[in-house]
């Protein structure tokens, strides 16, 4: 059974007499231990998604199950969900980093001696240790926002979602909380992710949903959309010297030669051809050309803008 | 449940000495509001010898006033901080529910508040020599029947903020609506206004507080029933309109913002 099952969600709000459709026809799955990167651009409806999702926004239609249990109706729900939501501190700038920790450990539900030992561990797992004494308005932004997604997980839940968690954040603080999150889902942790920075996207998720208007646009493994927008070219480098034969069995194929190095377009039955004339020649790299996530990610969003 | 009250309590009281400036300043500042009505109603009646009991009245309606407002507005107020701050939607992630998030947490705060009362207390009798006030133990008993009924008029002011965020102007109103309350010498009253008074809220407890520590009245079972159910009805009333308020905030995607 998935962690999440999001299915038709629709909302849309209406201020000053005028109504705007945020959310239209989403629907989300997510198994244990997999990363969704849900992207799109800003007033695209994913926070709206995330809060319907944790029950923080009523649906005007569709349902949201987490772990089987309607949030919006059945607070156990709640027990299997962590969040970190964007533009919120998440926790109290008054307290320590420890005490938030054990504080929200018992919003959660989880009992005292429960809380304080999995307070220890996430302080020492997230390298907080030294600054468990600290309040959070001296902690570093960076600091900050790992303590967040600590406190997120105070109860152990098995799907957490985070909204835009490495926004603000510098470079080094950016990478250790991609870090973070690479490990919390190899932890069997499902995640809902979103972000702007697709870099982060392409590196730590299994699955990626692009939403526009309110729409999902695209929503498959982060790879399978990679390879489905990546070129049919490839670069083949060899270690040794063409025969005159294989250079015109080639040139036969439409393929380019530079010297050592054959650019070649085509599909992979056509590839293995290639190789097959190069034979017995030392292969140094075959490289098909990539398409990254951004690219990906502004051509549908403007194809949909253009439409 | 008794673990997140204590860890209420815990919050609560970090957050309250971790600044002690503030918990001082609000210390003396309630003993100096009071000490000025004191002084100043003294001055108008000529004297505390010709005014007696009203006096002991004024203290003991005073601590209740500022108990009862404490409840009444707290709830408005963290709503209003959390919501400023960013913390408002991890509390209403808690599988407790807001409706009992909250009201451990103003019973949290009101233990808090009442190491402000006592202390206050203490120097307002020591400065005022007004050792004859007898606040007997059964006063206890309707002093939880009226603040059963402010927590519940503080769910409906939560309810409100949670909606418009912003309602100060409201709170200040209710500071005079609370004075007519709470102050209103109803337990010297006789006939139909005596009933309506059973109707409105924090009234017959109140009065029943002044008659068991000023009057030295004995303890009315009757009277009792009547504040309790009062107080149990206005808590259950302001909990439903505080539900109606949660669902209406989140069918509207306010709770986030501010």
């Amino acid at each position: 059974m998935p962690i999440l099952e999001a299915k038709n969600l629709y909302k849309t709000y209406a201020a000053r007499g005028k109504s705007t459709q945020a959310v239209r026809d989403v629907s989300l799955t997510l198994e244990v231990g997999e990363v969704l990167a849900f992207l799109g651009p800003n007033g695209a409806g994913k926070t709206t998604t995330i809060k319907m999702i944790a029950g923080l926004v009523t649906p005007d239609a569709g349902t949201v199950r987490i772990d089987g249990l309607d949030p919006h109706n059945d607070a156990h729900a709640l027990r299997s969900l962590g969040a970190v939501l964007e533009g919120n501190r998440n926790i109290y700038w008054r307290l320590t980093a420890e005490e938030n920790l054990l504080y929200f450990g018992a919003l959660r539900g989880i009992t005292g001696a429960e809380a304080r030992a999995r307070a220890l561990e996430l302080l020492g797992r997230f390298e907080l240790l030294e600054k468990r004494n600290a309040t959070v308005q001296t902690l570093s932004r960076g600091m900050q926002q790992k303590l967040a997604i600590a406190v997120a997980l105070m109860h152990s839940p098995r799907l957490l979602l985070l909204d835009e968690p490495t926004l603000g954040l510098d470079v080094e603080a950016a990478e250790t909380v991609k870090e973070l999150v690479k490990e919390i889902s190899q932890e069997g942790h499902a995640i809902l992710l979103t972000t702007h920075q697709l870099d982060v996207a392409e590196e730590i998720s299994d699955r990626v949903a692009i939403i526009r208007k309110g729409c999902i646009i695209a929503e498959e493994p982060t790879q399978e959309l990679i390879s489905r927008f990546s070129g049919t070219a490839y670069t083949i480098e060899v270690g040794g010297e063409l025969t005159p034969a294989q250079l015109a069995k080639l040139t036969e194929l439409q393929a380019l030669v530079k010297q050592q190095q054959i650019e070649f377009l085509g599909d992979a039955d056509e590839l293995w051809q290639v190789l097959e004339i190069l034979k017995p020649l030392p292969l140094k790299r075959v490289v098909q050309d990539q398409a990254d996530l951004t690219e990906i990610f502004l051509r549908l969003v403007r194809e949909g803008n253009d439409g | 449940m008794v673990s997140l009250f204590l860890s209420e309590v815990k919050r609560s009281w970090i957050q309250f000495v971790r600044y002690p400036s503030e918990a001082i300043t609000l210390t003396i500042t309630f003993v100096a509001i009071f000490l000025g009505i004191f002084y100043g109603f003294q001055y108008m009646s000529g004297g505390a010898s010709q005014f007696g009991d009203r006096l002991d009245k004024i203290i003991i309606s005073y601590l209740l006033w500022s108990l009862t407002l404490y409840a009444l507005t707290g709830m408005a107020w963290t709503i209003q901080n959390e919501a400023q701050a960013g913390t408002l939607e991890q509390v209403f992630l808690s599988p407790y529910g807001p409706i009992v998030v909250f009201m451990l947490r103003a019973f949290a705060d009101l233990l808090v508040q009442l190491a402000v009362i006592v202390t206050a207390f203490t120097s307002i009798i020591l400065i005022t020599q007004r050792k004859d006030i007898d606040f007997t133990p059964l006063a206890i008993l309707p002093l939880i029947t009226v603040m059963l009924a402010t927590y519940g008029l503080g769910y409906v002011m939560g309810g409100l903020t949670l909606i418009f965020k912003r309602i100060m102007n409201l709170i200040q109103l209710m500071q005079f609506v609370l004075l007519f309350l709470v102050m209103t010498p109803v337990e010297d009253w006789q006939g139909n206004w005596r009933i309506v008074t059973h109707f409105l809220p924090m009234m017959p407890g109140a009065g029943m507080i002044r008659a068991l520590a000023i009057n030295h009245a004995p303890f009315d079972p009757m009277q009792f029933a009547v504040s309790l159910a009062n107080g149990i009805a206005y808590f259950l009333l302001g909990a439903y309109l505080f539900h109606l308020a949660e669902k209406k905030a989140k069918m509207k995607g306010l709770l986030g913002g501010y």
